[in-house]
């Protein structure tokens, strides 16, 4: 009767750690689980930086609401586009593919006649602008702005800047 | 012996506890409620961090607009026929009136009406709202009455996915630029 009394005791211990063991693991499973679905794969922020790319160009070529001076309608802006703007389309080497991760357009036009002036300017991979129409989680971020900017002689322009962003393999 | 007995037990040891048989069965329903609880709670957390996490994109909304400031400010420096610069005369007429208006919807409807829910550009005067100071906006002929519910400058309507551009123009009044996102 008391080898009895000693073995149902030592028998409800086991159980209990043995549960408690079972609870501990579930625990620790599903906070693994957690926290490796909420910081496991990296967040797309492509579309914020096609939209920080086209500010930042948008900041370039305008000043107090008017066109900048030396920008749109200089030639030589437009071969010293990235340095003038102070862009940088480097990217690690790890991630850089073919002809590179980002495109930028600048097209200025006349605001009344929509006439195309000659200072369009494009720079980076011209093959990601095709994918500016298309939708889809692994193509390439796109943005489009259009602003409304006056020259120092009152000309107006129009003027449409499209950034796109690739990167994929980095936020994807 | 006794002292030394209960120092040894374990804390969840059922053997501290006498024992009936209610006892027991009330016993095994507690770890059963418990069990069930604990899961219950896990299996919220987890849904709760999947819904959350699903969408891992960050949302652009506080980048997409700021350049609509531009245009912004090239309207109001625009020279109307008269010679008059359009920030001067909605200042002297105290809301958007002839040239002013005309320039503002070809410029802000020719360029962002197909990006944008609604659009209402004109001026506010300073007013009590609900629960704080707010911008109340005067009617204008070309964009028509302000919607409170979807300027973001009202503190007492909070988020409204708008972008606001607000530019004061002298006795309380402020020239208004309101853009709001579709959903």
């Amino acid at each position: 009767m008391k080898n009895k009394i000693i073995f149902d005791k030592e028998g409800s211990e086991t159980t209990i750690t043995i549960y408690w063991f079972a609870i501990l693991i579930i625990v620790a499973v599903a906070i693994v689980y957690m926290i490796s679905s909420a910081y496991g794969k990296p967040y797309d922020v492509r579309g914020i930086e096609a939209d920080i790319l086209a500010n930042n160009i948008a900041d370039c070529i305008s000043e107090g609401g008017y066109l900048r001076e030396g920008t749109l309608t200089d030639s030589s802006f437009k071969a010293n586009f990235l340095k003038q703007c102070k862009l940088n389309f480097k990217v690690e080497e790890s991630f850089a593919k073919g002809n590179g991760e980002y495109y930028v357009e600048v097209i200025a036009y006349d605001f009344d006649t929509n006439k195309r002036t000659n200072s369009d300017i494009s720079y980076g991979n011209p093959a990601l602008r095709q994918y500016c129409e298309l939708k889809g989680k692994t193509l390439p971020a796109c943005t489009q702005k259009n602003i409304y900017l006056l020259d120092s002689q009152q000309n107006k322009y129009g003027v449409t800047i499209v950034a796109v962003v690739n990167k994929a393999d980095k936020n994807v | 012996m006794m002292i030394n007995n209960k120092k040894n037990q374990r804390f969840f040891n059922p053997s501290i506890f006498p024992k009936s048989r209610k006892g027991q069965i009330a016993e095994g329903l507690t770890w059963v409620i418990a069990t069930i609880a604990i899961i219950i709670i896990l299996l919220i957390s987890i849904s709760l961090t999947t819904f959350y996490t699903k969408d891992r994109e960050i949302k652009k909304d506080f980048f997409t607009d700021s350049a609509n400031q531009k245009s912004v400010l090239s309207y109001l420096l625009t020279k109307e026929p008269s010679g008059e610069i359009v920030y001067s005369d909605i200042k002297k007429e105290g809301n958007l009136k002839g040239a002013s208006g005309d320039i503002a919807l070809k410029v802000f409807n020719g360029l962002y009406k197909d990006n944008y829910q609604e659009i209402w550009i004109g001026v506010s005067n300073i007013g009590e709202g609900a629960i704080s100071t707010s911008l109340n906006g005067i009617k204008n002929e070309f964009f028509g009455t302000k919607n409170p519910l979807s300027d973001p400058s009202s503190l007492s309507v909070g988020y409204t996915g708008a972008y606001s551009s607000i530019i004061p123009l002298g006795d309380n009044k402020f020239f208004q630029a309101i853009f709001v996102r579709k959903p």
